[in-house]
């Protein structure tokens, strides 16, 4: 009798391990099925044609009344509120965190820059090579990875991932605040109530279209959302060289050639 | 202090295409359609992030050194592979052409080509034909 109770017992306890590893197979199976289309080096369609102006600075003017170029997100119709337009007034250059500073440009301006996926079992790891940068990020999948506490930030906010039907869904938050945050070219910043929302699909096998939604209620009078087109290059790339940067001379970069003056006595 | 202002004709950026990637606006910093050249003795060249930066003393008008500040319109990792040796551009008597800074009175300047004076060897820092990747 105990013997033919042992037996059951261990015979349930084989079925379930087996089942759950069945199950757990399945899972990382499909999600991988899910994930592969995605995975590689994409490359975007924003270019600077004339050199340098992408024509996404929306025509804000810099400190000494330059036209702002080159921006990361179109910025023509950003519904800036008040609080956001006094900081683009108190703004100058040579605050530029990620010009003057070397700190790393933040999203969702690197998200018009090209990207490589990596995947594995409940993560992506995103790369975003951007001169002098090289962020890298990890996409928690099918709510997995940390759970942080309110207020705790961090100056890429944590990334979940999920698929919706075919689309590959993130939605980051938790960011600090960030004086380059929304746009290092516009200079207007993020803060901590930053949320971002990146939907990718695919158009074909070669195409993928991003859908970035971003909230600030700090800055945005509502949400804002744009899209980008990358080609996909492939396991080679985007990759960058030589992952650095000098602060004294990317400072002096500024303090010697930006025209602007506004802050006399700031301009260190 | 030797400066021509070479030509204020609009330099001609067909071609030079920046890749999405560059995060510092040379446009915004310097003059684009303008060209100037500058003479004098390279005192420092980094081969650094963002971008390369060459320090050079171009005397006054009363012979006294004025530091310009040459961007390259490159990284390090492009400079190594065109073989630049920053200890082959130290203490060297150069012309440099290039985009003038937008502030007035600046001595800062995109580059642009340098011509050592000794030999005549010509190297571009970035913008012109034969250069390096523009970062």
């Amino acid at each position: 009798m105990e013997r033919t109770r042992r037996a059951t017992v261990s015979a349930l306890v084989a079925l379930v391990t087996v089942s759950m590893a069945a199950g757990l197979s399945a899972q990382t199976d499909d999600e991988m099925e899910k994930t592969l289309p995605f995975l590689g080096g994409w490359d975007s369609d924003v270019s600077s044609p004339d050199g340098q102006d992408r024509g996404n600075c929306g025509g804000h003017l810099g400190d000494y009344g330059e036209d702002l170029v080159n921006c990361s997100i179109p910025a023509s119709r950003l519904p800036l509120n008040s609080r956001a337009q006094a900081w683009l007034a108190y703004r100058d250059q040579l605050q530029s965190t990620t010009q003057a500073d070397c700190a790393q440009i933040g999203f969702p301006a690197i998200l018009s820059e090209p990207f490589f996926i990596s995947g594995r079992p409940g993560r992506l790891l995103m790369e975003h090579p951007s001169n002098p940068w090289h962020i890298s990020r990890t996409v928690w999948m099918n709510g997995t990875g940390p759970q942080p506490l309110p207020g705790e930030l961090f100056q890429h906010g944590i990334s979940r991932g999920h698929f919706d039907g075919d689309d590959l869904v993130i939605v980051s938050d938790h960011f600090t605040f960030d004086p380059d945050g929304m746009d290092d070219h516009l200079r207007m910043a993020t803060s901590v109530r930053k949320k971002i929302t990146e939907r990718y699909s695919l158009i074909d096998d070669e195409h993928l279209r991003l859908i970035i939604t971003l909230e600030d209620p700090t800055f945005l009078t509502r949400p804002y959302t744009w899209a980008f087109v990358f080609a996909k290059t492939g396991d080679a790339g985007p990759r960058q060289r030589w992952v650095n940067c000098d602060a004294e001379s990317a400072r002096r970069e500024q303090q010697f050639a930006y025209p602007g003056d506004k802050y006399p006595d700031g301009r260190q | 202090m030797k400066q021509h202002f070479l030509t204020a004709s609009i330099v001609v950026l067909a071609g030079l295409a920046f890749p999405a990637t560059a995060h510092h606006s040379f446009n915004v910093f310097f003059d684009m359609s303008r060209t100037i050249e500058i003479e004098g003795v390279v005192t420092s060249f980094r081969l650094v992030n963002p971008h390369a930066e060459m320090l050079v003393d171009v005397p006054d008008a009363e012979g006294n050194p004025v530091t310009w500040r040459i961007t390259a319109r490159t990284g390090p990792a492009e400079a190594r592979r065109e073989g630049w040796v920053p200890e082959d551009f130290v203490g060297q008597q150069v012309t440099v052409e290039g985009n003038p800074t937008r502030r007035e009175g600046g001595t800062a300047m995109s580059a642009g080509v340098v011509t050592f004076m000794d030999d005549g060897r010509v190297v571009c820092l970035g913008g012109c034909p034969g250069g390096p990747e523009i970062r």
